[in-house]
């Protein structure tokens, strides 16, 4: 039931998850942080199985720091997509496979450009202008399609993400009440408030 | 649900009179969901030959990640550039390795291939998803909107076409055939390659040569 | 086969492949789908057989397999002789497959054939074209420039070098 949507822009990507814990049809919890740190310019959206999602989480967010100390630079954008795919696609293939969404977000300081991955549970990788998990998707998709615009600055941004919020609030039967927001740019990651 | 069907996607190739054509669709879906426009699934293996990867997107992005791998071991153990042939034998035996747990890809491969006496001629295989070989000499087909593709072609294909009629050939049976599939479509791009005997640069000794021509057709 | 020629020190005998493949495909409970038909000429004399994919097999007079199998053992069961010549046999296996590719859905196009005799044996591929295509009756090719493209790019191959030689006469001596 988790929705979580992404967009690039002008200089950022911006990255947005529910914030609600279910157990069955329960919530046991309203302010929890699906978008992970990665690095100083890598955002990580997860959802999917509970359990799964927070323990590939941390490995994947341990593994990303160890390669930082080990190298002293970060991964960039597009070679941490690449290996967190590898994980998942060989994950896959195992006795008990991560069933685990994600939504990368990424600044790249070497070349100064945004990038944004679509990765699902079967190791699907592929670099989007604007992306969305779970029932949001359907209706996201679509206003992003009309909406998204690769050059706008960030107001403008937050403003078509809202129109998504909005959007899955007024027609998903299961629409999540809260979610969090975070930006990506070349200033590195942080947390803003729609 | 079908696994071969659930992303979408589909590749074809064709053979011309020293020339030949490999293209695909660029949609990403997840079912009916389409998520991208822009996803890859035919890369270049050398300035030569190129191969067309249809089916589960993971194992797409696995597979050129296993093939890039197997190919440059090749390069450097041989000291020389693989054939299309030669590869289509590595890819058939790379699929065979996973004969009781197979990728969900059927690829499809396109080159020049040498011959012995150093000119170059047209070379297309396709294998199902465990590795069985099909070197047709007209056209070969995969991915959703495979019978729709075979349909065309055999329609629109005749022998020793030339590149540029190759090429409308090619493109009118992709956009056609995917038109008519709801898992693919959503662009195309097709790989050309041509060989010309003797360039007419005025510089260059008359020499045997070869271009790799890429476009992405739009419907008409 | 090979290997077991050379450890036993004799010709392999037709049973001898027989077992070994059965032995193969019961080893993989019917997950490699191979039915087969192996025949052959050994000491004992001509042998046939057929093999199915979980590893059972017959030894018969004359045997078919696959989709087209109940056509061509009709024709067998009607056609079949003991002590045939080379010529008959021939004409009566393509008769059999024939009658698959006509009658049987599932198969279709040439006729294979291959006879195999003490000393030697003769693979005849394509042996009968019943079906050969026609030219086609009409061109349906597009006219140049229908497609339409947002992007082009070309890439030559075409490699130019320009040799000039300089100081001519002192080349390195390399006899």
């Amino acid at each position: 039931m988790d929705v979580s949507f992404a967009i690039t822009g002008k200089g950022y990507v911006i990255l947005a998850a529910d914030t609600t814990a279910a157990h069955s049809i329960i919530k046991v919890k309203l302010d929890e942080d699906k978008i992970k740190a990665l690095g100083p310019h890598l955002l990580m959206a997860y959802s999917g199985e509970p359990g799964d999602t927070v323990q590939f989480a941390e490995y994947i967010e341990r593994n990303i720091r160890l390669y930082q100390i080990r190298n002293t630079y970060a991964l960039r954008p597009s070679s941490a997509a690449s290996w967190i795919r590898r994980v998942l696609a060989d994950s896959l293939r195992s006795r008990k496979p991560y069933a685990v969404n994600l939504l990368l977000g990424g600044y790249d300081t070497n070349t100064h450009t945004p990038h944004l991955y679509w990765v699902d549970y079967l190791g699907t990788l592929v670099e989007v202008p604007f992306a969305a998990h779970g029932y949001g998707s359907y209706f996201a998709l679509s206003l992003l399609d009309r909406y998204h615009d690769p050059e706008a600055p960030l107001e403008e941004g937050l403003a078509t993400l809202k129109r998504c919020i909005d959007e899955v609030s007024k027609r998903l039967v299961v629409a999540p009440g809260n979610y969090k927001v975070k930006v990506v740019d070349k200033d590195g990651v942080r947390e803003v408030e729609l | 649900m079908s696994i071969m069907e659930y992303n979408g996607g589909s590749v074809i190739a064709m053979v011309g009179k020293d020339c030949v054509a490999i293209a695909s669709d660029l949609r990403l879906g997840v079912q009916s969901l389409s998520i991208s426009s822009n996803f890859q699934k035919i890369f270049p293996v050398t300035d030569r030959v190129f191969v067309g990867l249809p089916g589960l997107a993971s194992d797409v992005t696995t597979l050129h990640e296993q093939f890039r791998y197997r190919v440059n071991m090749y390069t450097i153990k041989e000291e020389r550039e693989i054939e299309p042939e030669t590869f289509a034998q590595l890819v058939s035996s790379t699929l065979y390795e996973r004969r009781f747990g197979p990728y969900f890809i059927e690829p499809v491969i396109a080159g020049m291939q040498k011959t012995p006496s150093g000119s170059l001629k047209p070379f297309i295989a396709a294998t199902d998803l465990i590795g069985c070989l099909n070197f047709a000499k007209d056209f070969v087909v995969a991915g959703t909107a495979s019978s729709k593709l075979f349909g065309v072609a055999e329609g629109l294909w005749e022998p020793d076409l030339e590149a540029e009629d190759l090429f409308e050939t090619i493109s009118q049976t992709l956009l056609n055939a995917v038109d008519r599939d709801a898992f693919s479509g959503w662009g195309a791009v097709v790989h050309l390659m041509c060989f010309f005997e003797g360039s007419t640069h005025p510089l260059a000794q008359p020499r045997r040569s070869s271009t790799n021509r890429i476009a992405s057709p739009v419907a008409p | 086969m090979e290997m077991h020629a050379l450890s036993t020190g004799r010709k392999p005998r037709v049973v001898t492949a027989m077992t070994m493949l059965k032995q193969m495909l019961f080893q993989y409970q019917g997950h490699i789908g191979a039915a087969l038909v192996l025949g052959g000429v050994d000491a004992t004399g001509p042998q046939l057989f057929t093999i199915h994919p979980h590893g059972s097999t017959d030894k018969l007079p004359y045997v078919t397999m696959g989709s087209g199998s109940l056509a061509a053992m009709a024709v067998f069961e009607s056609g079949w002789q003991p002590n045939m010549t080379r010529e008959q046999a021939l004409e009566l296996v393509t008769a059999a497959i024939s009658a698959g590719i006509f009658n049987d859905l599932g198969s279709g196009s040439n006729v294979d054939a291959c006879v195999i005799t003490a000393t030697q044996t003769e693979m005849l591929r394509n042996f009968v074209k019943p079906n050969e295509r026609v030219q086609k009756e009409r061109s349906y090719g597009f006219r140049r420039g229908t497609t339409a493209y947002k992007k082009e790019e070309i890439r030559s191959l075409i490699i130019s070098e320009d040799v000039r030689p300089v100081r001519e006469g002192e080349e390195m001596d390399t006899t």
